[in-house]
């Protein structure tokens, strides 16, 4: 009996403005607790919310950049019920006019690009921390994050592995933090992550039950969780028990999916429209405006690296992957019109030094002046590519100037013709048995002769020209 | 000095010619506050110290110079208790918020501050403002002035007694289904309802958000303008004010008939209404035909089911507004829970009284799922009929007049046991507050048992200086103000 | 669908879902409360409101939106100043289990 895995995600982004949704306090992580905290936000008696512009225009641009109809009228609801993270004993949302709606994500994947569609786009405000670890008899409260404005994206459910959930969630998270609408901070909460999974015969179009697995906040943790919860549903099919819809949580130590023990009635919401907020109208005028402030996507950026700079489109994917990765890569362009190299620079060495010293490039001291400076040196020949990877190493600890760095250590290729001559000349002297083979005809012995030059001189040559001038030595020897 | 009569225009009056200076003002009223409360009850907190402070500061103010008097500088006024107040007590007359202090001011009492007002009590009221009689209060029910078995009325029952008493001479009350205008009618006072959105909701305590809305309670139909004018107006930490600009209401007050189109129901609809206040209503309506007044009959078809729509809609706010009063963050935290939910249920059992109980309950079935359609949805659509209704009487008259109630002010403890009864006595006032109008309440006479009576002029949205006028000229050719020298307190 | 019975089981069911309970003398009053304004509310069935659009809030017009300018917040005494129990500026709440 072949299965197929059925999944929807739904993702909570944090967006990236200054203040709260519908108050003034400051939207900032980390903060001493109960510190950004009003009567709006704190849900005191008579408090009004108001709503942040800036949270809207982000929210406007999430939704273009995925493909959205955005609407003209969107509507505000209240989602009501009691939980002490939530002040008002009710959550400003959307409902059943949500801001935006059919959209989609592409993903790749083995049989080509798949389109996973996205049901609708809605603004909400976040709730409050619980803290549960303190103390065993009491739970503790801070209203600091209560209010921060979100976006909910919600997937149809074209999902059909962990794996193809895993891609969605990257590229809705990497284009998001492209259009600089969420910061994408999954340990911070930034983002966060919920999938509704069933599983129903392959090929067919019933939809089996479905459960939910909730705070899937590690992309680790999403593949693992989804996969726990696919198989969970097909064991308890194939031995004909019933599925019970209910919310799960993943387990990270034991490695299993666990209902969770709060469930006991499905809350009924009471959604109505909330009267303290009027509808939000947008014009055609004004959704336009806000498209003009995304820069250019992820995808776009691929294709244009491939085609226009000729990067193989290996590479091309990886630099596009993390924004600030590929600004660098274009600066560095900018400054030495050297894509290939620099791409391959870039994602053979400069990642890996970032991540062995677990800083982002923007924390790092190797600026695009000074990479490029010393890929220039390689293709001046004054230093080889594999000095230049040794030199670059040194770059984080050492802020001298290159050329400094290369004459100090010594790394400066010998291009001096006559030292050059000279050295040759002691080798053949040294090899004569070899140096008659080679007049025999045999011209693999021209390798031999390298490597002892190379030897000789501490690998301080460029392989190119010094094998042009031991050739000719050795036929004139 | 006896400040017993005084309204805002004269005590500005007072001052400002030195007859007294604001901190002698203010000992006045605080000394009269405090022995008259127990027979009245209409105070929750008297704040004697802050009312000093502020009046010392508005004596300076006077002291320097002409150019740096507020319009209200220097007035002693009380306001309900359902307006937040920095650092003083505010309760919503409820047991749930009976320790409640709150750390920021509404814009209301901002404004009233930032015009000079010495505020120096919080007035009784219905508990959470849900209530017709002030008997839904925490803190006990309040007495009439003109008769002390009966009720004066609610939900801003404190805020008419204390207006008519002469314990403060004015004050800001709030109207969701007629809360400013019935206690306003059963005391004898003017009580405006402003349309929705022209004042501020921010730190008022929320029942229905889409039919709160505050106002003046006064002696005369000026110092409702100068109030109005000091309130009134876009804030920005209120999405529902709109940013109509406030007119100098003050400058409205000529009284000057000869733009009015009076509309007015059938006769046949006020049947089964006390005979008395029929009688008087119609003597308003005869007052302003002597007058060449056009009278123009109007038709308000659907005003029968506005009990019903405002008591599904208003509940079903409620019961949303109050769901933060759960013991958490601030008010009443039961003391004997066994956990969580057990916390949530007994606080709030603990500290809400019957009849928000039973109006929380009520909102929550009419959201609940199943019922939302044939409720709330249901009842949103009549209200645009009925508001639609008015819109198309606006068409042909400039303002309308109605009784305010079906019955003078009746005993306390009358209708508590029969809460159905007395929702229907909101019938007059509740279409107003649905379709989102001004109104303002005036008196029109008194009964044979010397109660007074009411009648309300209805405006258009945003025409409260159209209605100011009417009201002024009301008040000059019927002297109905005059019935608050029977209150000799 | 207007003639609702209300019994046990409703009252019980949006006790819950409004975190209110009522004590012995206060369910059977309650009911019979509920019960008459609920008959009472069943005229709102003889209204025809084919095609009438709900009418949600007290005013309509588009909101005046607020400037991602942070604005001064309270003070942390102030949060707290109500809290019926607070330790180290967090609120205390008996255990919530998840």
């Amino acid at each position: 009996m072949k299965y197929e895995a059925v999944i929807g995600l739904e993702v909570h982004a944090q967006l990236k403005t200054k203040t709260k949704i519908f108050c003034g306090c400051p939207n900032e992580f980390g903060a001493l607790p109960n510190t950004n905290v009003c009567p709006v936000c704190l849900g005191l008696p008579g408090a009004l919310p108001v709503l942040n512009r800036y949270a809207v225009e982000l929210a406007v641009r999430a939704a273009l950049a995925l493909n959205c109809k955005v609407h003209n009228e969107s509507r505000f609801a209240r989602k009501n019920y009691f939980y002490p993270d939530l002040p008002k004993g009710y959550q400003i949302t959307q409902y059943d006019k949500p801001l935006a709606t059919d959209g989609y994500i592409e993903i790749e994947t083995d049989s080509g690009l798949k389109k996973i569609r996205i049901m609708r786009i809605h603004l909400e405000e976040d709730a409050g921390k619980d803290l549960h670890d303190i103390s065993p008899d009491h739970s503790y409260i801070d209203f600091n994050r209560s209010g921060v404005p979100l976006i909910e994206i919600v997937s149809m459910p074209d999902i059909s592995s962990p794996e193809e959930a895993s891609k969605y969630l990257k590229n809705l998270r990497n284009i998001l933090m492209y259009i600089g609408v969420c910061d994408g901070n999954m340990e911070e909460g930034s983002l966060r992550c919920d999938a509704n999974v069933s599983v129903r015969r392959a090929g067919s179009n019933e939809f089996g039950v479905k459960t939910e697995v909730k705070n899937l906040n590690s992309f680790k943790f999403l593949e693992k969780a989804l996969a726990c919860e696919i198989e969970r549903h097909i064991r308890l099919l194939e031995s004909n028990q019933k599925i019970e819809q209910q919310t799960m949580l993943y387990d990270s130590k034991e490695q299993v999916t666990r209902p969770m023990r709060s469930k006991e009635e499905s809350h009924d919401y009471r959604y109505f429209e909330e009267p303290d907020l009027l509808p939000l109208i947008l014009t055609d005028a004004e959704i336009r405006a806000y498209a003009e402030g995304i820069c250019e996507l992820p995808q776009q950026k691929k294709k244009r690296y491939v085609e226009e700079l000729r990067l193989k489109a290996y590479d091309a994917e990886i630099l596009v992957q993390d924004k600030e990765i590929a600004d660098f890569f274009e600066e560095c362009v900018a400054l030495l019109n050297e894509p290939e190299r620099i791409a391959s620079f870039i994602i053979n060495d400069y990642l890996r030094e970032l991540n062995s010293r677990k800083i982002s490039i923007s924390q790092s001291p190797v600026t695009s002046h000074r990479l490029t400076a010393l890929i220039k040196r390689t293709i001046e020949g004054r230093i080889t590519l594999n000095m230049a990877r040794e030199i670059f190493t040194l770059l984080f600890e050492d802020s001298r100037d290159i050329d400094e760095i290369i004459k100090e250590r010594g790394y400066e290729v010998v291009n001096d013709t006559e030292e050059l001559v000279k050295s040759i000349r002691e080798i053949i002297s040294l090899h004569p048995a070899e140096l008659a083979k080679y007049k025999k005809g045999n011209m693999n012995i021209l390798g031999f002769f390298m490597g002892e030059l190379m030897k000789k001189m501490k690998g301080r040559i460029d392989p190119r020209s010094a094998k042009d001038l031991v050739k000719r030595e050795l036929d004139n020897a | 000095m006896d400040i017993s009569k005084l309204g805002i225009f004269e005590i500005k009056n007072l001052l400002l010619k030195r007859k007294i200076c604001c901190v002698e003002l203010t000992k006045l009223y605080l000394e009269r506050a405090h022995k008259l409360n127990p027979i009245l009850n209409a105070f929750i907190t008297i704040a004697d110290e802050s009312a000093i402070l502020d009046a010392r500061r508005s004596d300076e103010n006077i002291q320097k110079n002409i150019d740096s008097i507020r319009p209200l500088e220097g007035v002693p006024i009380a306001i309900k208790d359902i307006f937040v107040t920095q650092n003083l007590r505010t309760t919503c007359g409820s047991k749930i918020l009976a320790n409640f202090i709150p750390p920021y001011d509404a814009t209301v009492v901002k404004r009233l501050k930032d015009s000079g007002a010495v505020i120096f009590g919080k007035l009784n009221m219905d508990e959470f403002a849900m209530g017709s009689s002030n008997e839904n209060s925490y803190f006990g029910p309040v007495k009439n002035p003109f008769s002390p078995d009966r009720t004066p009325g609610g939900s801003s029952g404190g805020s008419a007694a204390a207006v008519a008493a002469g314990l403060t001479p004015a004050s800001i009350g709030t109207d969701t289904g007629g809360s400013i205008r019935q206690p306003a009618a059963f005391c004898g006072i003017i009580g405006m309802k402003p349309s929705y959105g022209r004042v501020s909701r921010y730190g008022m305590i929320a029942f229905a958000s889409s039919l709160d809305q505050a106002g003046p309670m006064c002696r005369s139909v000026r110092d409702c303008a100068i109030l109005l004018e000091s309130i009134a107006g876009n804030d920005p930490k209120d999405s529902t004010t709109m940013t109509t600009p406030v007119p100098h209401y003050s400058e409205w007050l000529a009284g000057d008939p000869s733009d009015i189109r009076l509309g007015v129901l059938k006769e046949g609809y006020y049947e089964g209404i006390n005979p008395e206040v029929l009688k008087a209503y119609l003597r308003v309506v005869e007052l302003f035909a002597k007058h060449n007044v056009p009278i123009v009959e109007i038709e308000l078809p659907h005003i029968k089911y506005a009990v019903a729509v405002y008591y599904i809609i208003a509940t079903s706010e409620a019961s949303s507004n109050l769901a933060r009063y759960d013991g958490v963050r601030y008010g009443h935290r039961s003391e004997d829970y066994r956990n969580l939910k057990d916390m949530y249920k007994k606080t709030r059992m603990e500290g809400f009284g019957d009849e928000v109980k039973r109006r929380i309950l009520l909102g929550t079935f009419a959201l609940s799922s199943g019922y939302y359609d044939a409720f709330f949805r249901k009842a949103s659509q009549v209200r645009r009929l009925i508001a639609n209704d008015f819109y198309r009487a606006f068409s042909k008259v400039t303002t309308i007049l109605m009784p305010v109630t079906p019955d003078v002010a009746f005993r306390l403890g009358e209708r508590v046991s029969d809460p159905l009864s007395m929702y229907l006595s909101d019938i007059f006032t509740i279409p107003v507050n649905l379709a989102g109008l001004p109104s303002i309440s005036m008196p029109a006479g008194l009964n044979r048992d010397n109660l007074p009576i009411g009648v309300q002029f209805i405006g258009k949205p945003f025409d409260e200086h159209s209605l100011l006028n009417v009201a002024a000229f009301y008040e000059r050719e019927s002297s109905c103000m005059e019935i608050l020298s029977r209150v000799s307190l | 669908m207007y003639k609702i019975r209300v019994d046990d089981g409703l009252i019980k069911h949006i006790c819950n879902l409004s975190m209110l309970e009522l004590n012995d003398r206060e369910f059977p009053e309650f009911r019979e409360q509920l019960q008459k304004i609920l008959d009472y509310m069943s005229m709102l069935d003889e209204v025809d409101t084919e095609n009438v659009p709900p009418m949600f809030g007290g005013i309509e017009c588009p909101p005046l939106m607020r400037m991602d300018i942070p604005f001064e917040s309270l003070s942390r005494s102030q949060v707290l100043q109500n809290a019926p129990a607070e330790k180290e500026g967090l609120f205390e709440i008996p255990k919530v289990i998840e």
